[in-house]
């Protein structure tokens, strides 16, 4: 048996205390809720999956495993589980609201829920729940089950006293250090576990490990992102084998990545580089997984803790209660006192359910913002805020096509700070981010807000335009490839994005626009990817049988064509006396605009 | 820049709300260019589970402080100015 099998098979050593207080979630007046809290590496999953063993009926969502919205959740969970194990909660934290007032109280009465997170549950989820949440700190393992788990793994009793002196009882690091005697007996047990990875690493043969560095740079591991490092970095002892792949634990995958940065940042880059190319060549059929694989590879910060916040979260943000109009009318008289506030009770009467608050710990809002779909503002509005009618402006020039989504977020302030950014500003920035994943959000239009605040919202591509507005266009493929463009920043990687709706293509975030006829070839000869496709079927297909003005007019089309394409010219190939190709196999990434709904196999280069 | 020692009673019902605040005073700070410059606080566990704190600030005058106070949703039960520090 591999050692990473063993990881995710072992029997539980100790723990006997905590799975006696999971037991009372079946007592009589007993809690409903249990949280069972520790660092990372402290047996959490363990523990959930040996009191799991003991039902024959339940359910376990693996916070890592799914969507983080309340779709992915329910989708997960399924319809009234009587024993819901939610693991790893902390990747969840963009739920705690949700799950906190709506779905843990719509579960039946005689349902269970264990969650294992890193974090203590905060005083608003002990306020909610009193004495039905039981929360349960899972701390080192005493010194006879660390000396148990050691033996297991195969050390003698003095070498595993001599290992548990320094790592205390951690069960991650007593399995890497474990690991790392077994490959070097004689090696000095350093006491972190970033240090104990380094050192077995430093043990492992040359293909595993840098099978290991091109993975660190993965959210998870599937065969088709890593085919000839899959089947290596199974047996390690800090990788898990889950639904979406394998997972490298994270204090190992971070370990990984940092040292590889920082000693071979050329190569990290090429890592990260060949990860963009694969993930991108999967995204247009690869759902949420795919999009979120792509985030974890966004530098900008804003972005990945947008989707994957690293840490506690202290400001809620939710849509507007009634009771909360005062509070914002209140934010706005402090920071922009007269017309603008308002202009807001205007908004607050017109589009009540627009407004997001974030709200502090005590519950008191904090900031707002206004959030709709553009086409959603009532006509007496844009009459009367100038705002608006400058976005208005803009969509008449730039039309979207049909189906797309235009979100318009008219103001954002916080009390404290106005509308400088703070983290409660950030906090609401980051649900319009989320916000746009929920719909094919193509356009958000916002106001310039300050330099400060338009110099934090520029590398998210907000550009300024006429009237104080700003506009950020996602692109034709919403906002899976916007998250493309922004892990592409810094990446040797190049692309093309074709959208048909909009008859235009989008070269290396250059956008050019296609006659009607170009973009009728270019779709037929992208459904007919890497296929000779001959003269005759073009005139016969795109021009109709009825055309009589000669083959002539295929070669102008092409070359037309061709010259839009610049760089990329020569992925439409001529093939002497036959017809033409095109090959996309030579620029990174080809992708299909997600407007295009036309039938034939997914595009993308790959490569 | 005259310093002043501000007692905030009972104002942290939470250890989730101290965090918070620490969270978000330094934006705020920074929204102050200079009027207002805190130099540390001393927080004390109440009873009941509340927090109080002792927190000492640099500051133009009394009036930006209590500005201060109102941007970050904190009480300011006295405010007092230095007369003169005595260190060992």
């Amino acid at each position: 048996m591999t050692f990473g099998a063993l990881l995710a098979r072992r029997t539980l050593v100790g723990r006997d205390d905590e799975l006696a207080a999971l037991r009372t979630l079946h007592a009589e007046g007993g809690p409903l809720i249990a949280v069972v809290h520790g660092v990372a590496g402290a047996g959490k999953s363990a523990l959930l999956r040996a009191f799991a063993a003991e039902h024959e009926r339940y359910t376990l969502v693996d916070g890592r495993a799914i969507e983080p919205t309340p779709a992915g959740f329910t989708a997960a969970s399924g319809a009234e589980p009587e024993l819901l194990l939610i693991d790893a909660a902390e990747r969840l934290r963009l739920l705690d609201d949700w799950l906190r007032h709506t779905y843990l109280p719509s579960l039946p009465a005689s349902a269970r829920v264990v969650i294992a997170t890193r974090q203590a549950p905060g005083a608003v989820w002990r306020a909610t729940f009193g004495e039905l949440l039981h929360v349960i700190a899972l701390g080192p393992l005493a010194p006879a089950d660390a000396a148990t788990v050691l033996e297991q793994a195969g050390l003698s009793s003095a070498q595993a006293a001599e290992v548990n002196r320094f790592v205390r009882g951690h069960p991650l690091s007593l399995q890497l250090a474990a690991s790392a005697l077994k490959e070097a007996p004689d090696a000095v047990i350093p006491t972190v576990a970033q240090e104990l990875a380094a050192l077995y690493l430093d043990g492992l043969d040359p293909e595993t490990r840098a099978a290991l560095d091109r993975a660190c740079v993965l959210r998870r591991v599937t065969r088709s992102l890593l085919p000839d490092g899959f089947e290596r970095l199974r047996g390690l002892p800090f990788v898990e084998l889950t639904p979406e792949g394998l997972v490298i634990h994270d204090t190992v995958r971070e370990a990984v990545a940092a040292l590889l940065k920082a000693t071979d940042p050329v190569r990290h880059r090429a890592c990260r580089a060949d990860a963009w190319r694969r993930i991108r060549a999967e995204l247009p059929h690869g759902g949420w997984a795919s999009v979120a694989d792509m985030i974890a590879l966004v530098e900008e910060p804003l972005v990945r803790e947008a989707f994957f916040p690293s840490a506690v979260q202290h400001y809620a943000v939710e849509t507007a209660r009634r009771s909360d109009r005062d509070a914002i009318l209140q934010i706005v008289a402090r920071h922009r006192p007269g017309a603008t506030t308002a202009l807001v009770a205007d908004w607050w009467d017109a589009l009540p359910d627009a407004f997001r608050v974030a709200r502090n710990p005590r519950g008191t809002v904090v900031a707002f913002t206004i959030l709709c779909e553009l086409r959603r503002i009532p006509h007496g509005l844009f009459l009367r805020d100038p705002v608006c009618q400058a976005w208005r402006e803009h969509l008449r020039a730039h039309p979207v096509p049909k189906g797309q989504t235009v979100l318009a977020g008219r103001i954002a302030l916080a009390h404290g700070t106005g509308a400088a950014p703070s983290p409660c500003f950030s906090a609401l920035l980051r649900d319009v981010e989320r916000a746009s994943l929920q719909h094919l959000v193509r356009r958000v239009y916002s106001v310039q807000a300050g330099d400060s605040t338009d110099a934090q919202l520029e590398p998210l591509g907000y550009t300024p335009i006429p009237g104080g507005a700003t506009v950020c266009d996602l692109g034709p493929e919403s906002v899976p490839g916007w998250i493309c463009s922004l892990a592409a920043r810094g990446l040797p990687v190049r692309e093309v994005v074709f959208d048909v709706d909009a008859r235009e293509i989008v070269l290396d975030g250059r956008t050019v626009g296609l006659t009607k006829l170009e973009c009728d070839v270019l779709r037929y000869l992208q459904d007919r990817q890497d296929q000779v496709v001959p003269r005759a079927s073009l005139l016969r297909d795109v021009w109709g049988y009825e055309w009589d003005g000669g083959a002539n007019a295929v070669d102008v089309a092409i070359s037309g064509l061709r010259r839009k394409l610049g760089a990329y010219a020569k992925a439409v190939e001529t093939v002497r006396g036959v017809g033409f190709r095109l090959n996309t196999s030579a620029y990174g990434a080809w992708a299909r605009g997600r407007a295009d709904t036309s039938g034939g196999r997914p595009a993308g280069g790959g490569g | 820049m005259n310093l002043y020692l501000v007692s905030r009673r009972r104002a942290w019902q939470s250890e989730e709300e101290l965090a918070a605040t620490g969270d978000c005073m330094g934006a705020v700070l920074e929204t102050f260019a200079g009027d207002v410059r805190w130099v540390s606080s001393y927080v004390f566990a109440e009873a009941d589970g509340s927090f109080s704190a002792e927190c000492v600030y640099e500051a133009v005058s009394e009036q930006r402080l209590a500005e201060y106070a109102d941007a970050m949703m904190l009480p300011a039960d006295e405010v007092r100015r230095v007369h003169a520090t005595l260190a060992a």
